[in-house]
């Protein structure tokens, strides 16, 4: 090999070398710190950091959605139904209205109403068919009826939602989301977060690169190569200064 | 420096890549829910019925799906001996809206009317659907024959096995079959 090739190598035996200097660092530590995981708690250790759990899409994208409706708050946080702060029903559009008729609370989404107990336990999740448009509004009539808006025709059924006729009665309020009292909204982010991000998780996703998301491991897999020709490369100048 | 800024830029080409590959999902309407009941009942649709989830067929249902429905009565629309549902089940993390045709404790027809999730429409098509025509529940409340996977669309395979069952559970208790 020529002297001119020799010393190439043993350039980038050099540059490769300190580029792997940040890789080598992260996966002894991280590393050092997954084999003591339960010595350090780290799986029952749970991360509250706002950026990190919204780093791995924990916290909501959007800002909590919140009806009053007699005694209870109809919310909705990120595609979950919740009466007062609790989980009612999971993957579930965008809230558009909650009220409370005589016996029962009646929410709203685009496309379906969901009848709940005055308890807040789901009866129901009734998809009317033939609508003009999505549903952008609900309220109460008078005897238990239920009024819905959607695509600007205003339409009324009995509690059971089956049969849906033209109102032709005078102005209607339709309910407007609030912001849920402090307690409320407390509540909706810690059942949003629950216990779903354990420091373990982290780390692992740190050992592999996930954390910096899917294309994470082809980091790696770059960090991985580098390591080999690291050493192919010192091998190399090894044996030809023996 | 130029040998580090080159190695650098070459995992981050390889990562530009890899990004560029990851996909979002998004709600596909195959089938709207009134063209299921239309065709389903020649034009005709009757007025939905309720069927209320006691606490027993609460427990059986939790059996077949594996959690609780959720719910404390689903809508069906009959017509003497045919009965149509239209069911959700989360695949993976979204529900996949499903259209099922019960005919005299005879699955006789199945539709992915909506489909959410990111990976797994195939289950949409009808050398898949057409698996499960003519399926009944056996006496353990399972299905009576074999559903053959497809690659990839595993966990909603497994949502609409689900919802099949339930939907012959479901006709079985409207019609007072044991």
């Amino acid at each position: 090999m020529s002297k001119a090739a020799r010393r190439i190598i043993l350039l980038w035996h050099r540059w490769l070398g300190l580029a792997a200097v940040p890789f080598v660092l992260l996966l002894a530590i991280t590393g050092v710190l997954l084999e003591r995981t339960d010595a350090l708690d780290l799986d029952t250790s749970y991360v509250t950091s706002d950026w990190m759990l919204a780093w791995y899409g924990v916290a909501p994208a959007d800002d909590p959605v919140s009806f009053p409706a007699g005694e209870r708050w109809i919310s909705w946080l990120d595609g979950t139904l919740y009466v007062d702060g609790e989980p009612v029903q999971r993957a579930v559009p965008v809230l558009t209205g909650a009220t409370a008729l005589e016996s029962a609370i009646v929410a709203a989404t685009g496309d379906a109403l969901y009848l709940l107990t005055m308890d807040g336990e789901l009866v129901e999740k009734v998809a009317p068919i033939g609508l003009a448009g999505t549903i952008d509004g609900v309220t109460a009539g008078p005897d238990n009826a239920v009024l819905i808006r959607a695509g600007g025709e205003v339409l009324i059924s009995d509690i059971d939602m089956i049969a849906w006729r033209a109102n032709n009665g005078g102005a209607i309020i339709w309910p407007e989301s609030q912001a849920a009292p402090a307690a409320i909204q407390r509540a909706l982010l810690e059942s949003y977060r629950g216990t779903g991000l354990p420091w373990e998780r982290v780390l692992l996703d740190l050992h592999s690169g996930r954390l910096i998301g899917s294309f994470g491991p082809y980091v790696m897999d770059g960090a991985a190569l580098i390591l080999l020709l690291l050493s192919a490369t010192g091998v190399y100048n090894w044996v030809r200064r023996r | 420096m130029r040998h580090l800024i080159l190695i650098v830029g070459l995992i981050l080409v390889a990562s530009a890549q890899a990004w560029a590959e990851i996909d979002e999902g998004i709600e596909d309407v195959y089938v709207a829910p009134t063209a299921f009941l239309a065709a389903t009942f020649d034009g005709n649709i009757p007025d939905p019925e309720k069927l209320w989830i006691t606490k027993g067929r609460g427990d059986e249902i939790k059996t077949i799906l594996g959690h609780k429905i959720g719910v404390l009565r689903v809508a069906y629309w009959r017509r003497g001996d045919r009965t149509a549902w239209i069911l959700e089940e989360i695949g993976k993390v979204k529900p996949i809206t499903t259209g099922l045709v019960v005919d005299g404790g005879v699955l006789a027809g199945i539709a992915v009317l909506v489909y959410r999730e990111s990976r797994g429409w195939e289950v949409r098509h009808e050398f898949f659907t057409n698996q499960f025509k003519g399926a009944r529940l056996t006496e353990r409340g399972k299905l009576d024959r074999p559903i053959d996977g497809i690659s990839g669309a595993t966990l909603s395979v497994g949502a609409l096995v689900r919802l099949a069952r339930l939907a012959l559970y479901l006709d079985d208790a409207v019609a007072g079959r044991p």
